[in-house]
């Protein structure tokens, strides 16, 4: 099981999918592409336990963790 | 009783009476404010609360409303809205859930080390691959020297129209400072800088010369 966890006003949202299950994953994938290319998020792959992230730019839906941040900027 | 006392008699009701009316006036002013401020917050309950986080401090918006600003960012415990109403209670419960959910996250990426600096000062330490060292605050970074002083420190943060909770923010700024250090470098606006000058030295057309600490010359730093 996979899932985009987004930063938001709540915490956090999840979307989850189930690798080998393609229509979860293309929900996904499509909120990801979303978020990534109207509002400008920026993706991160982590593991569950969160040792190691790593910025990704394409949906990957062997991740088991995908974190979404909104866009950064100077305050 | 001679007619000037009269007379002062007479002023002094009046103005008593001015007064009066005056006060009375204002307790129904505030009155009328309480009651359509309650009814504003009916209507724009379903309204998100957001917060803006900034070096001066954080406001804390409810639909279009300023809820609460205040001077000094909060380091530890949670929003609370006094003897106000149960409209104010509920989003004060949001805003604690949202931002007891977002310090769970974040735990999950720090190691113990950092999990300790974060319950004793509220920071936290990491390093970016160019194996700078940099603290990561409640309201900004802080980029360090080797043996831990502060060199600079930057206000970065998520985009507020987000109004993430807190430590959402500080996550957010953890994976950047390891994953995109030179887009805090470049956009990032610096707040504190070490090596600055402390003092700004403008020689004046009769030739005298003005030295002064730069706050005094905010506009001129601005240029």
């Amino acid at each position: 099981m996979g899932k985009l966890t987004i930063l938001d006003r709540t915490g956090d949202s999840e979307v989850s999918w189930t690798p080998g299950d393609v229509q979860s994953a293309k929900e996904a994938a499509i909120r990801f592409k979303e978020m990534t290319d109207d509002k400008g998020y920026l993706a991160f792959r982590a593991d569950k336990e969160g040792n190691g992230t790593a910025p990704i730019k394409e949906f990957d839906p062997e991740a088991e963790e995908i974190l979404m941040l909104p866009r950064m900027v100077g305050g | 009783m001679s007619p000037f006392l009269w007379f002062i008699y007479g002023a002094l009701s009046a103005y008593g009476a001015y007064i009066l009316h005056h006060i009375i006036k204002k307790h129904r002013e505030n009155k009328r404010l309480r009651v359509e401020l309650r009814e504003r917050l009916r209507q724009t309950n379903t309204e998100p609360l957001t917060v803006t986080v900034s070096p001066e401090g954080y406001v804390l918006r409810h639909g279009g409303d300023i809820v609460i600003t205040t001077a000094s960012t909060p380091t530890s415990g949670y929003v609370q809205f006094g003897n106000g109403s149960n409209i104010l209670s509920e989003t004060a419960q949001r805003y604690n859930a949202a931002r007891e959910r977002s310090r769970e996250l974040l735990l999950r990426f720090l190691d113990a080390e950092q999990a300790k600096q974060l319950a004793d000062g509220n920071s936290f330490i990491t390093t970016s691959l160019s194996g700078r060292k940099w603290e990561i605050r409640q309201c900004g970074i802080d980029l360090l020297d080797d043996i831990g002083d502060r060199i600079r420190s930057y206000c970065y943060l998520a985009d507020e129209a987000e109004g993430l909770p807190v430590y959402d923010q500080m996550l957010a700024r953890k994976l950047m400072v390891e994953h995109h250090e030179g887009q805090i470098l470049r956009d990032g606006v610096v707040t504190y800088d070490r090596d600055a000058p402390r003092y700004h030295i403008e020689t004046l057309p009769n030739g005298a010369r003005v030295i002064a600490p730069r706050r005094y010359f905010r506009t001129v730093n601005n240029e």
